[in-house]
């Protein structure tokens, strides 16, 4: 199975679960969880159940395409359903079933991991699910996010695509997972990700980054003066994309760290509080 | 007539580990005292676990506990009944107890009345014992995950119990019971139907579930060792990891695997830990101890396809070591000058500065330390900063997975760079000892940055507010308190904590905190004393000081445990908690001279004696002797009490008497406070 036939099977089998397929969000994203259909959706605490292939972006993972297994931009497959079904972890396992993982026939382990996303205020306690020692998926029952506690718990299920690819296809190397039945990952993506590890490590302009990064950070807030609640989440994640790139280029002191992070968790936090302020107002 | 018995399982999603520990500790604990009145002669208990289940097991119980009637006294006589009649509060009180007028026996000025108890369910109290059990529990960390809010480490998904061949019938956590369980998740995800314990039982040794954690246990270890012997390697022995899987599992299997031999040149160190911190595998060495490319690992899944379980992982640690790899290189590439600098951007803890400063501060302390022990270990700025200068390496930075290994790695770095074996392994020996029963530093640099390391993090702990309280220790001083005291100890160091104490809070400009950080070393050494030992009153006597010199206190603390016993002791410790009362408000002024009886004369030439001998004693440490010279007051002391007044109506005479007494007080608290020592006659007249 090659990787795209990967991404429209798996799709496939999360729309049987009665999923809103999206398609990735249009800005630059850390992981899925960033994305408004999983950020804000929850927040309704209502029944939603969505699924979408993310493109994260990690800028300070690039390794020039050297490393078999490291990049700073990979797709993950992001699923979302609140409230989390009695049996979602055998939903999960089916859905490895359904790509062709004959899992009796290996070994799958919930493994103790608790994620945290300090930026978006967002943490849960959960597991990384490993297939034969690999870490394929990240499991999560949230239970706070944007600094706000749920009150109906969501699953938030994240594959990394290529490893389940790799595992699927027997290859050592994310760059020779074949992508459609012609193109390697590599003939696909390499190019552009030596080209975004230069800029991430090197040429990014650090001061013009900054002052996008201000500007952004006082755009939300005029923004939520406006009540207007999405456009102004963009800005947030524009805000984490830059702060990524920052710390990528070296330039971020860790004490300087710790605040950036503060500072976009405050920005994440004003748009959660927002944003459940207009809907509690619908009710 | 066969036993009776009762089983309960509660299911749940792959608990974390250490949950896992505390669920079947606590559990175990609750039902040990399991009601007696349920238990019939050969009454067994068990508890099984899994990461997906806790079971108890209990056989010959009784169903339902004896009926008996007892006698219960209700009200005043005269509030039920006005002569024979009853008031109107009588008539209520028969109607409330569901009772009839001659069943009520009037005496004493009391009614009584007989009331039956017992025949409680088994069942019902099964359940009160489980779920009290339960949500008493703290654990780490908890979740939400439905509307019941029900809040527990992770998901609880299925009740199932039996008392016999009949199901249960209760709610937990918004959970009936019922009469299915589930396989291991390598063999089905369906429910499967259960009848009774012994059905149980063999269901789940079917279906690839040993419910044992024990066996569980053993089951790892014996087949680890087949492994191992078939490749005649020997195990990198490591009790926490068998442990640790021994709880990721439901049923184990044991795979091998290996990995490229080019890693090999990595320190050893790291190759451990890469294999156990991510992949939870157990290293192998061979005969002549240096480490194997080949590894063992644990599985939960009795089908797996062993080329493919095993090309998987041996992938997976490839990447791992590769990464590692990548980290070791390029941190060899820096120099000690280059990570100086760089320890000057690496935080240490927020309110505390960089590492560079925490360096800085050290090494003041050090010098200080050595101004003591008068020991020349070398260059303090090269060693000061070699200590500490892997914090800022690739390896160690940013919290990952190789974190435990600092200290191991500074020092393998730096003799890397070049710097002789001795002063690079100032950087591991200053972290120890880990535990005040671990490894000890053996090099003098060692014993001085590990004193000066530890009174550094306990007193910029309580500087930036961290101070450690019952359930929170965030800074770790605890552990470094404990380990401090228990090094000065074993290294015989002649230093004494309450000055090293202030020195460093000076460094802070924080000398008000000492009194509280005194008070806390203190409490830690009376928890250290005893597991030596030593009973809390004792090492009270021998802290209750100026100074804190541990080795010596130690050393006082057992002279007198050895004599507590002893009458001449006895009687002098009673005699000086009489003086202590009797000085309870008084102060030092000069002694006249002026005394009236032989008794007073003698006690003062006695210890103008004992205490000029003692003086010479105790600069040498000879606690022993010194302690021989203050029994010996015994009978002056005693003559004294026997013959002279000391509250004399002469307030002269008083004057003289109460300022002996504090001369002699003087003498004895060279040593330790005696007053401090509880007998057993004492704590029997406190109850």
């Amino acid at each position: 199975m090659n990787f795209q036939e990967l991404i429209l099977k798996i799709s496939e089998y999360w729309s049987a679960q009665n999923c809103v397929i999206l398609q990735p969000y249009n800005s630059e994203v850390g992981a899925g969880t960033f994305n408004p259909a999983t950020f804000l959706r929850v927040l309704d605490n209502q029944r939603w159940n969505a699924a979408y292939v993310e493109v994260s972006k990690r800028p300070k993972d690039g390794r020039y395409g050297e490393n078999p297994n490291r990049f700073q931009q990979f797709y993950q497959f992001q699923v979302i359903m609140q409230p989390a079904p009695q049996n979602i972890q055998d939903i999960y396992i089916k859905s490895l079933e359904y790509v062709g993982i004959e899992v009796r026939k290996h070994d799958i382990r919930f493994v103790e991991d608790d994620w945290e996303s300090p930026t978006l205020g967002a943490k849960g306690l959960g597991w990384e699910v490993w297939l034969d020692g690999m870490e394929i998926t990240q499991f999560t029952y949230f239970q706070q996010v944007g600094s706000i506690p749920l009150s109906v718990i969501p699953a938030e299920i994240t594959y990394g695509l290529e490893r389940i690819a790799m595992f699927i296809q027997k290859k050592d190397s994310v760059l020779d997972i074949d992508w459609s039945n012609e193109k390697k990952w590599s003939e696909v993506m390499l190019e552009a990700e030596k080209e975004f590890c230069y800029f991430n490590f090197k040429s990014a302009d650090t001061v013009f980054i900054t002052s996008l990064f201000e500007k952004s950070e006082q755009e939300v807030k005029k923004l939520l003066e406006e009540d207007l609640v999405y456009p102004a989440y963009d800005y947030v994640i524009k805000c984490s994309h830059y702060f990524n790139l920052l710390d990528a280029r070296g330039v971020i002191s860790q004490k300087e760290r710790a605040n950036y992070i503060v500072r976009i968790r405050n920005l994440s936090r004003a748009v959660a509080k927002k944003y459940m302020e207009r809907k509690n107002g619908e009710e | 007539m066969a036993k009776n018995n009762l089983l309960f399982e509660l299911g749940f999603e792959e608990l974390p580990v250490e949950s896992n520990r505390l669920l079947r500790e606590k559990v175990l604990e609750s039902f040990a005292s399991f009601p007696s009145r349920f238990k019939d002669s050969e009454f067994t208990l068990k508890v099984y676990s899994t990461p997906r289940r806790i079971a108890v097991f209990m056989e010959d119980i009784k169903l339902t506990s004896e009926v008996f009637e007892e006698e219960v006294k209700g009200p005043a006589e005269n509030v039920i009944f006005a002569g024979d009649s009853l008031t109107k509060a009588g008539e209520g009180f028969l109607k409330s107890k569901q009772l009839e007028k001659d069943l009520l026996i009037r005496r004493d000025g009391s009614v009584f009345y007989k009331k039956q108890s017992g025949g409680e369910a088994v069942e019902k109290i099964f359940e009160d014992v489980f779920k009290k059990c339960i949500s008493s529990i703290s654990f780490d960390k908890t979740m939400k995950w439905d509307k019941t809010g029900f809040l527990f480490p992770r998901p609880i998904r299925w009740a199932m119990g039996f008392v016999n061949n009949n199901p249960m019938n209760f709610e937990i956590a918004g959970i009936k019971t019922d009469i299915y369980t589930f396989a291991n998740r390598c063999i089905s995800s369906s429910r499967m139907t259960i009848f009774n314990a012994y059905d149980y039982f063999e269901k789940m040794n079917e279906n690839y579930v040993e419910i044992d954690f024990e066996k569980r246990k053993k089951m790892v270890k014996e087949e680890i060792y087949k492994a191992v012997e078939k490749l005649s390697l020997s195990l990198v022995e490591d009790e926490d990891l068998l442990d640790e899987v021994t709880d990721l599992v439901e049923f184990p299997v044991i795979f091998c695997g290996q990995f490229e031999e080019k890693f090999l040149s990595l320190p050893s160190e790291i190759i451990v830990a890469a294999l156990k911190q991510h992949q939870r595998y157990f290293s192998l060495k061979k005969t002549d101890s240096s480490l194997s490319v080949y590894f063992v690992f644990v599985s939960n899944s009795p089908y797996a396809e062993t080329n493919d379980i095993v090309k998987n992982n041996q992938r997976i640690i490839a990447s791992r070591l590769e990464d590692a790899e990548f980290y070791y290189n390029n941190d060899l590439s820096h120099d000690l000058k280059y990570y100086e600098e760089a320890l000057k951007k690496t935080v240490f803890h927020e309110q505390l500065g960089t590492f560079y400063d925490k360096v800085q501060r050290n090494k003041k302390l050090a010098e200080h330390i050595l101004s003591k022990t008068k020991d020349d270990i070398g260059d303090l700025e090269l060693l000061s900063v070699i200590s500490k200068f892997d914090a800022a390496t690739e390896m160690i930075k940013d919290g990952k997975e190789f974190t435990k290994l600092q200290g191991v790695i500074g020092a393998h770095y730096a003799e890397k760079m070049g710097y002789d074996r001795e002063k690079a392994s100032v950087s591991k020996e200053h972290y120890l000892p880990l535990t005040n029963e671990g490894v000890l530093p053996e090099s003098a640099a060692g014993i001085t940055f590990s004193v000066a390391d530890k009174v550094d993090n306990i007193c910029g702990a309580f500087v930036s507010g961290n101070k450690p309280t019952g359930s929170k220790d965030a800074m770790s001083v605890r552990r470094d308190s404990l380990s401090l005291i228990y090094l000065m100890i074993q290294k015989n160091l002649k230093l004494d904590v309450f000055e090293l104490v202030s020195f460093s809070l000076g460094e802070y400009g924080k000398m008000e905190l000492k009194d509280e950080i005194i008070d806390y070393l203190k409490k830690r050494m009376e928890v250290l004393f005893l597991s030596y030992g030593i009973s809390y009153d004792i090492t009270r006597c021998v802290l209750n000081k100026e100074i804190l010199c541990p080795s010596d206190a130690l050393k006082k603390a057992n002279l007198i445990k050895d004599i507590k016993n002893n009458e001449d002791f006895k009687d002098i410790a009673g005699g000086l908690k009489r003086v202590s009362n009797i000085l309870k408000n008084e102060s030092e002024r000069e002694l006249p001279l002026n005394f009236k009886t032989e008794y007073e004369k003698n006690l003062y030439q006695s210890g103008i004696k004992v205490g000029e001998k003692n003086k010479a004693l105790l600069t040498a440490n000879e606690y022993e002797n010194t302690l021989k010279n203050l029994l010996s007051l015994r009978k002056p002391i005693d003559d004294f009490f026997d013959n002279v007044m000391v509250m004399d109506e002469d307030l002269k005479l008083r004057e003289t008497r109460i300022q002996l007494l504090i001369f002699i007080r003087k003498i004895f608290s060279e040593f330790g406070d005696f007053s401090q020592i509880v007998f057993e006659s004492d704590q029997e007249l406190k109850r």
